[in-house]
């Protein structure tokens, strides 16, 4: 999860912040359309921008397009006319005549149709699993800059902890003790995709928090907030009406880093048998289940491996464009 | 800096103490299910059931129920992973025999990998902050770009595919069992697992250098040290280099999490005999204490490492002393 | 000189032609076997890996695990008969004497069962100064008696001696059963006359116990093991029982989770053994790794055999395509079935309409391709193993197509009956057909098995909910009647020894439903008041138990005709399952391996008649 949110070199150990991201923010605040300007000039970050968007149209399409192709996602095709298993059970590769694109899987699926459908799954991860942990990772961070003191110690060692936890393995324990039918929290939660964004979202709230407190000790000096504070405005009202409108920007870009490390965080969770319950094709589960027989069927490792490969990049480009946008001083291009 | 080093091991001790009630929460609570049947695996004849409920604890009240599960975490002989709690019941031998030789095959794995992409990644990162915007700066952020992109497992099998499948450069996965740490590193079992592991640490390492540089050749002291006519190499080593490090240290203690999701990734694809291999098939195999056991090593490994960065980082940076 | 000469010339070509016929049968393994021993290299070591490592601790007492019993058999443990590590065909599943000097001395009525031990053989390093008698025998079963020591084994299959049971529940502080006559001769005394008593004593865990050695390793005796076989540990000879047992360190030939070395047992005496041959020097095994690392050993010639794994598909497929490489495949059957079990208490299930309609929709022979193709068994059409009833079976398939193809209509047909369609046009309406708990193992090729069912058992209208366990764990859920468990794709059943016994009481005898006893995972029989502590609805399952106790007791020309008439009328009258395939052992040899031979008893190579060229 580091990975992709705090390259940015906004180090920020426990008691000593660089306020970097705070000052910048402020500084790209006022010219909004520098910031837009800047981003449009970046091609490979439109590049990313247009690989998302047509994942995005390819996962609400999926039904559609596996309509068109004539296979459903967990349709097999095992023996007689239409099998595509020989007599050993191996699986058949790329074969356009009968519109299997990617070839079979193991079980005799079209590799292709599930791959698409994968897009689904990794696009919702996206979603959700950011989206928890952006309101959590706000919500604290919030509280954390503007109370500071007492809260913000406590906010910030839960930060250290969560941070020093070996997250995968957790990750895996919790999906595993919840996957049995019951569930778990006594039936409240259940496995699913659901489940899983919650998990990730759980492990990757720090990183926002952290930006977003960082932001808010620069922002909180300032004579706005002053001013509404004079007025008697309350402290809520203040961070939402007030604070949060000027982090929105930064927000959007970490949350936009973080998408990759998610999805690939689900990916992993998947390959490792803890992540989506198997009905639901995951990229991740497909790598996994091409592990034992990529020598012969390549099909099975590439397709998948591509599309999560092509997946992570594209929000990483996006992400690092947005981030350009913002702080033109570390840009590549 | 005694001070400071007090007040972190502190905070180390609580995080461990935070640690453990959450691992044993998550393993032991969690799950609907009796926890004695969960942990006695095959052993499911009530007079086991009712032995492993009482090496548990679990008549008793909740906090004692814990209580013998963190004293096995205490590094003291005696009190170290006791055969009590920490007994393998699926496999009849205590958890401590099965982890011990594993560890040697992990630490190589991770310290090698770290060497690597520590060796790798920050020169690559530095070189391209100086050298900002110029033709090896591009391609090394490309290359960078494509190596946090890329999962680590799918990146394994690409690379055996490739070199060992179809060109038979390296060696299969697998570490034979007469072979030893040393021995498997001698004939390169290590080498495609050191370099997939790494790749993606490096890449973003020198994202991170890169940035972190060019942030701080833009800061006032820096523009001060030019302005009094030091040598650029003199102002990039002296005074840019040592703020710029001092995240990297950070980034390095805060990473090991995922570094050890990394190497469980990486020894379960590449079949290595060591401790992530060994808590993904306990995983697998409902063998709850086994995990317990790894998730509160690699999260006390985790925080120590995090003390030492600590000190180290108060060595480089003084103002930190006195926060 | 010349008279001698062509002797030798006349034995040479005898040889030359003997040699060239065995040559010219293929691969595939009909024939191998009856090769001289003379000619098998003697020597080396043999590499062998195992992808889990031997389960229940090794303890023989505790140990229901046919690749452990391959051990015991073939290399470590003697007991009074034992098998020739043969196929079928060669007499593979007859017991003969092994400790003992002959076969039994049975009474009149068949009760009385006694044995005269064969004399001075002597037990491994470190016990090699005591010898084997009657007294070993007593205090092996003893042990099987008790409950501690033998929890998760067969010890049910004793209660037919007299007094076992007593011992077992502390009535009685000696088994009467078995008296130790002198110290050559042992006799049992049974409580009827059980035919197949012979082949109970051909069993590990009735392997002679010396003095000392089990006295406080309730747990851990696997690894303090000490027996007659050719084979022992390496390490043995540093086994001290003069210690107390916790400060004992157990054998370092056996490392769990990590290998076990077998090396030649010294005591061990060719001339009073017809039954090993015992070539190799050394048997190495490593414990670990996954299918294709050990194919990929096997292929290059690292190793020489996976023990308890299955070749990957292409590799069969790869060696099977090749002229030089085929006979490097052995397939023969493993006395096994494979099955999916209903819970008769469990909707739909509890109607036999939708039972037989799974039975004829299942693709049967999808299952089997999806397992490795035709190598990999014969489809099966019924539920007792055909080995075992003589072939009287072998054209039986009341449902579905005997290649094994799905009988769709048919299907329909029977789903129209069911009182859960509605409408009778052979698509389950009901709500009882949606989201059915199913459970599966998550190895390969379960799951996408799992995945074949689903999409078959969508023409008739029943949806499930598939979870897949790893396979002890699935096989406990399967088994615990309070877990309602409506359907298990996962399991299978070998025999324990050769008499369809085995398939009878264990799988449908109401005593053997869970979680407290085992493997009725169809809830056959279950009595009114197991239902209802159990939270079902359901009130009444059909029972077997009437011809199980039948044929149990039949006399033994009548036996295979008794239990063909019960596999019918399980099929027609209860069907409890959809059996599949009557499986094959497949396993895949280096180059090095020669005499490749199929040991009936355990299922898998023989170690003990194999040599290894170097």
């Amino acid at each position: 999860m580091a990975q992709a949110a705090s390259d940015v070199g906004s180090s920020s150990r426990g008691d000593y912040d660089a306020s970097f991201g705070g000052a910048q923010a402020v500084k790209g605040r006022s010219p909004s359309q520098l910031f837009w300007a800047r981003f449009r000039g970046d091609k490979f970050a439109f590049v990313g921008l247009g690989f998302i968007i047509i994942l995005t149209l390819i996962a609400i399409g999926a039904g559609f397009i596996s309509d068109l192709v004539g296979h459903e996602p967990n349709e097999v095709f095992v023996s007689g006319d239409t099998g595509m298993l020989d007599d050993f059970g191996l699986p058949n590769g790329p074969d356009m005549s009968r519109s299997f694109y990617f070839g079979a899987d193991t079980a005799g699926r079209d590799l292709f149709v599930r791959v698409i459908y994968g897009t689904r799954t990794s696009l919702t991860i996206a979603l959700v699993a950011t989206g928890i942990s952006v309101i959590i990772g706000v919500l604290l961070g919030l509280a954390a800059g503007f109370y500071r003191g007492k809260v913000d110690t406590f906010i910030s060692r839960s930060t250290d902890v969560v941070l020093a936890l070996p997250v995968l393995l957790l990750a895996v324990g919790l999906a595993a003790a919840c996957s049995g039918r019951d569930g778990c929290l006594g039936g409240l939660l259940k496995p699913g995709l659901f489940l899983i964004s919650l998990i990730i979202g759980l492990f990757s709230w720090p990183y926002i928090a952290r930006i977003v407190r960082g932001q808010v000790f620069s922002l909180r000096e300032k004579e706005f907030i002053e001013a509404a504070r004079a007025q008697g405005t309350g402290d809520w009202a203040i961070m939402w009406r007030e604070l949060l409108p000027n982090i929105v920007a930064p927000i959007i870009v970490y949350s936009t880093l973080i998408i990759p490390a998610n999805i690939l965080f689900e990916a992993a969770l998947s390959f490792l048998g803890a992540g989506v319950p198997p009905e639901v094709p995951s990229w991740g589960r497909m790598l996994s289940e091409a592990s034992g027989i990529f020598t012969t069927a390549w099909w099975m490792m590439l397709f998948p491996g591509l599309f999560l490969f092509l997946t992570t990049l594209s929000f990483n480009l996006l992400g690092d464009g947005l981030r350009d946008a913002l702080d033109p001083r570390t840009a590549t291009r | 800096m005694g001070q400071y080093l007090i007040r972190r091991s502190l905070f180390m001790i609580l995080v461990l103490f935070l640690v453990s009630v959450l691992t044993f929460l998550i393993f032991m609570k969690l799950p609907s299910g009796d926890p004695a049947r969960m942990m006695g695996g095959q052993r499911t004849n009530a007079e086991d059931l009712q032995e492993i409920r009482e090496n548990l604890g679990l008549d008793q009240p909740f906090w004692v129920q814990y209580g013998r599960f963190a004293k096995g975490m205490i590094p003291w002989p005696g009190l170290w992973l006791d055969e009590q709690i920490y007994y393998s019941y699926s496999n009849n031998v205590a958890i401590k025999e099965e982890i011990y030789p594993r560890l040697p095959y992990t630490f190589a794995l991770a310290m090698g990998a770290a060497v690597i992409w520590l060796a790798i990644g920050i020169p690559v990162g530095i070189i391209s902050a100086i050298k900002r915007r110029s033709f090896a700066d591009r391609t090394s952020m490309i290359f960078a770009l494509i190596g946090v992109s890329a999962p680590v497992f799918w990146l394994a099998y690409l690379f055996l595919y490739l070199f060992w499948f179809k060109l038979g450069i390296a060696p299969p996965s697998g570490i034979p069992s007469d072979e030893g740490v040393v021995q498997a590193m001698v004939t390169g079992r290590f080498v495609m697992p050191w370099i997939v592991l790494s790749l993606a640490f490096a890449a973003f390492y020198s994202r991170m250098t890169r940035g972190n540089l060019i942030e701080t050749m833009g800061e006032d002291y820096i523009r001060t040290a030019r302005a009094k006519g030091l040598s650029e190499r003199k102002v990039i080593f002296k005074h840019g280099l040592r703020s710029a490090l001092t995240p990297v240290v950070t980034m390095f203690g805060m990473d090991l999490g995922i570094l050890f999701g990394g190497v469980f990734i990486t020894e379960t694809v590449f079949n290595i005999p060591g401790l992530g291999q060994y808590a993904v098939r306990a995983i697998g195999n409902n063998d709850i204490p086994a995990v317990m056991t790894v998730v509160t090593l690699a999260a006390a490994f985790i925080v120590v490492l995090n003390l030492i960065v600590d000190v180290m980082y108060a060595v480089l940076d003084p103002r930190v002393r006195y926060r | 000189m010349r008279r001698k000469l062509r002797l030798i010339a006349i034995i040479a070509v005898l040889g030359m032609v003997t040699a060239a016929c065995a040559a010219a049968d293929d691969g595939g393994g009909s024939d191998s076997g009856d090769e001289q021993q003379g000619e098998v290299t003697q020597g080396g070591t043999l590499k062998a890996a195992l992808i889990s490592d031997v389960a229940d601790a090794f303890d023989p007492h505790k140990s229901y695990y046919t690749v452990n019993w391959g051990f015991y058999k073939c290399c470590l443990l003697r007991t009074l008969l034992s098998y020739n590590g043969l196929p079928t065909e060669e007499g593979g599943n007859e017991p003969l004497p092994d400790l003992a000097a002959d076969q039994p001395e049975v009474s009149e009525d068949g009760t009385e069962w006694t044995f005269t031990l064969k004399e001075g053989i002597a037990y491994a390093p470190p016990l090699e100064d005591t010898t084997v008698v009657a007294e070993d025998f007593v205090r092996s079963f003893e042990r099987l008696a008790d409950p501690k020591a033998s929890e998760g084994g067969y010890a049910f299959y004793y209660s037919i001696i007299e007094g076992f049971d007593d011992f077992s529940d502390g009535k009685a502080d000696t088994i009467s059963g078995i008296e130790a006559v002198d110290d050559q001769t042992v006799k049992f005394t049974l409580t009827d006359s059980y035919g197949d008593f012979g082949m109970r004593l051909a069993m590990p865990a009735t392997a002679p116990l010396p003095e000392g050695v089990a006295d406080g390793h309730v747990r851990d005796y696997g690894r303090f093991l000490v027996g007659t076989g050719p084979y022992m540990f390496e390490g043995s000879e540093d086994l001290d029982f003069e210690a107390a047992p916790e400060d004992q360190k157990p054998v370092s030939g056996y490392k769990p989770n990590r290998s076990i070395t077998l090396v030649r047992n010294p005591s061990w005496d060719p001339e009073t053994d017809d039954l090993r041959p015992a070539n190799v020097d050394r048997i190495e095994v490593e414990i670990g790794g996954t299918e294709e690392d050990v194919a990929n050993k096997v292929d290059a010639g690292d190793l020489d055999i996976n023990l308890d794994g299955v070749p990957p598909a292409q590799q069969i497929r790869e060696f099977l395509s090749d002229p030089e490489r085929e006979d490097q495949v052995q397939a023969y059957p493993s006395d096994a079935v494979r099955y999916i079990s209903f819970n008769l208490a469990e909707p739909p299930f509890d109607d036999i309409n939708v039972r037989k309609a799974v039975n004829a929709v299942i693709d049967k022979d999808g299952m089997r391709r999806l397992r490795g193709g035709p190598q990999f068994g014969d489809i099966a059409g019924h539920i007792v193993v055909d080995g075992l009833l003589d072939d009287e079976l072998a054209d039986y398939f009341p449902y579905g197509n005997e290649d094994g193809t799905p009988d769709v209509e048919g299907a329909q047909e029977f789903m129209g009956e069911s009182e859960y369609d509605s409408d009778g046009d052979g698509v389950c309406d009901a709500p009882e057909c949606k989201d059915i708990f199913a459970v599966t193992d998550q190895a390969d090729p379960y799951a996408d098995q799992a995945a074949l069912i689903e999409d078959s058992l969508k023409e008739i209208g029943i949806e499930l909910e598939v979870q897949a366990l790893e396979r002890d764990p699935m096989y406990e859920k399967c088994n615990d009647a309070g877990a309602h468990v409506a359907i298990c794709l996962g399991p299978a059943w070998g025999k324990d020894y050769a008499d369809a016994t085995t398939f009878g009481e264990p799988l449908f005898g109401s005593v053997a439903i869970g979680p407290d006893s085992c493997c009725n995972y169809s809830l056959v029989g279950a009595p009114a008041d197991l239902l209802k502590e159990n939270d079902y609805d359901v009130t009444e399952v059909p029972s077997a138990d009437d011809k199980i106790k039948e044929c149990d007791t039949s006399a033994e020309d009548e036996r295979v005709g008794c239990w063909a008439e019960f596999d019918q009328m399980l099929m027609e009258e209860i069907v409890p399952w959809v059996p599949y395939l009557f499986d094959n052992r497949v396993e895949v040899i280096s180059d090095r391996v020669e005499n490749y031979t199929f040991d009936q008893f355990h299922g898998g190579m023989a170690l003990d008649h194999v040599g290894v060229s170097e």
